[in-house]
């Protein structure tokens, strides 16, 4: 074997095992290299799959305050004219209408009706607002990443504005809208003042308000009517940014999880791949040895 | 110090019975690394296909959890649909129970009851335009078998009807709409208190008055017609949801009978081979003895 033993198929033989051990190597570095590529990809396909379900979880959220919002506002949106109808009946009172004789107490009735809708507006718009808010708040990066190029600020949807209607001035009778907005009781107004102060400000309200300020009232009503809507519309439109924006990370993750199906397939290939040639070099080996034992018989 | 000596292990093959013995260890050990290449290669091919149906799986899979996704986004527009039209309903019920006395009629008028309903769908155009361009593009309905002729039909004539609907719809004026629900001034009031004591038809109910009557009564039918629509396709999804499930049961099946076709391969290929071996064995020993034989004869 020292010297000169080698022949040409024992040549072939160690050819054979060399290459074999080689290719073996070569695939076992391949599903090294494989398995990092898995794991970054893994790493990858759990991110976009994170943000997939946050943009999935944030539009379904915003669909539902929009839906509740809806069904809560609805009903007050449709009765809008009945009240303020009612109460320019009673001041023509031409014909017996109301069973009660006194106009005064029914224009009080009525005029507490109209105060009481105006608070269940406001109060339904804080309650949109609230919930909004804590949604905004956990995911503001996400909410100005996805709307900055469509609105200007997303931070004060349904917010209360405590002096509102600025634009709107000429169509009240009266130009004094503060007069109205602190029937809604908000703390800006009265921070000062106890529980009782308002009641006793809404009181005099209903007390002496006439035809004039309860058509304030209605328009002021109608005003924030039109404000929930406008915000819900941009509620709505954020909704659909954020349905755009799932389908383009759903399209992403697909892709990421074809890139790592593919990679599985490719490591169990080259895994059997290197087994397959470990044992080609082994049987190689085995020939090679069978070789020199049969020629030193 | 050598741990090996070459010199004896040469020695040691050089006696013909040690030799013997080795040459039978190496075949054991050629049939084994034999039966070892055809049981990898196997593996490779079944684990190849084994892989492609996993990943047949998994996108099935996301397939049902996007069509589970679906469908309670169908069921939550249908109850959304149904709490619209009870309010609605609720709202045009309470109207009618006013108008039954003089102070009803005077306070209630078409406006009151139509113009919302109106403006809550014209304000959805983009909706209306890609649900008309939704049932234009997608017959599926037609394909599956989920569905009767009957029901085809039907939903032929509801998809017509519907586009027809969002037609006349699209003819009119949000802005308007918009004024006459947000934009009331105290004449446009007055105006329709004392229209609503003129009116003489007080015998019709008030969906049939107004200038905006008739497609009003289009839009009551509309959303009976998407209610429907809401159901097939519900019921569509279903049918999805049941066969990707048969689907998957079927690829289980597929990959559970695969494993097993592997075992049984590798199993036939170890006795084939190692029939193989005693045959190749028995003419080598022969074949030694023989030539032992005549070296002895020599």
């Amino acid at each position: 074997m020292r010297r000169g033993t080698l022949n040409k198929t024992s040549i072939i033989l160690i050819f054979f095992v060399a290459l074999s051990t080689i290719l073996s190597f070569g695939f076992d570095q391949m599903v090294i290299r494989t398995e990092d590529k898995i794991r970054n990809l893994n790493i990858e396909y759990q991110n976009i799959n994170n943000n997939l379900s946050k943009h999935e979880t944030i539009s379904e959220t915003l669909d539902s305050i929009s839906m509740g919002g809806g069904l809560n506002f609805t009903p007050i949106i449709l009765r809008r004219n009945l009240l303020i109808k009612s109460y320019i009946l009673n001041e023509i009172d031409r014909y017996d209408f109301f069973n009660r004789k006194s106009n005064k107490i029914n224009a009080q009735d009525l005029g507490r009706m109209m105060m009481k809708e105006i608070l269940e507006v406001t109060d339904m718009t804080i309650e949109i607002r609230s919930q909004y808010e804590q949604l905004y708040i956990i995911n503001e990066k996400i909410f100005e990443k996805v709307g900055k190029d469509e609105y200007h600020s997303l931070s004060d949807l349904f917010e209360a504005d405590m002096n509102p209607f600025k634009k709107d001035k000429d169509k009240f009778f009266n130009k004094n809208v503060l007069v109205y907005t602190k029937l809604l009781g908000f703390n800006y107004h009265w921070i000062d003042k106890s529980y009782s102060d308002l009641q006793e400000y809404r009181e005099k309200a209903i007390k002496e308000f006439r035809l004039r300020d309860w058509y304030d009232v209605y328009k002021y009503k109608m005003l924030l009517f039109k404000k929930i809507e406008n915000d819900m519309k941009i509620m709505d439109e954020l909704s659909e940014l954020f349905i755009l924006k799932s389908d383009e990370l759903y399209k992403k993750s697909n892709e990421k999880l074809s890139e790592l199906k593919s990679s599985h397939i490719k490591k169990n290939f080259y895994i059997l791949t290197s087994i397959f040639f470990q044992i080609v070099s082994l049987l190689f080996l085995l020939l090679l040895f069978r070789s020199f034992i049969i020629k030193f018989n | 110090m050598k741990l090996l000596k070459l010199s004896l292990l040469i020695n040691y093959f050089a006696i013909a019975k040690n030799s013997k013995r080795a040459i039978f260890l190496i075949n054991v050990g050629l049939f084994l690394s034999i039966f070892a290449l055809s049981a990898a290669s196997i593996s490779i091919y079944i684990e190849n296909k084994v892989s492609n149906l996993e990943f047949e799986h998994l996108q099935q899979s996301r397939a049902k959890s996007e069509t589970e996704k679906y469908t309670k986004m169908i069921i939550d527009y249908k109850n959304k649909l149904r709490q619209y039209r009870n309010l609605e309903g609720s709202f045009e019920q309470h109207l009618e129970f006013l108008r039954l006395n003089q102070f009803g009629k005077v306070v209630s008028s078409p406006n009151d009851l139509q113009v919302y309903a109106l403006y809550d769908i014209v304000r959805e155009e983009k909706f209306m335009s890609e649900f008309v361009l939704i049932l234009d593009e997608n017959n599926f309905l037609f394909d599956s078998d989920v569905f009767t002729d009957e029901e085809i039909k039907n939903y032929k004539i509801i998809t017509e009807n519907v586009k027809k609907t969002f037609i006349l719809l699209e003819k009119l004026n949000p802005i308007e709409l918009e004024s006459i629900i947000f934009q009331r001034s105290f004449q446009d009031l007055g105006e329709e208190i004392k229209s609503s004591m003129r009116n003489e038809s007080k015998f019709k109910y008030l969906k049939d008055q107004g200038q905006f009557e008739k497609v009003y009564n289009e839009t009551i039918y509309l959303w009976e017609d998407l209610e429907t629509l809401f159901s097939y396709l519900l019921r569509y999804m279903n049918a999805s949801l049941i066969s990707v499930d048969v689907n998957l049961e079927t690829i289980n099946e597929e990959i559970i009978d695969l494993s097993n076709k592997e075992k049984s391969i590798i199993l036939v290929a170890f006795f084939l081979q190692l029939l193989v071996f005693i045959i190749i064995q028995f003419f080598e020993i022969s074949s030694v003895r023989i030539a032992l034989k005549r070296k002895k004869k020599l």
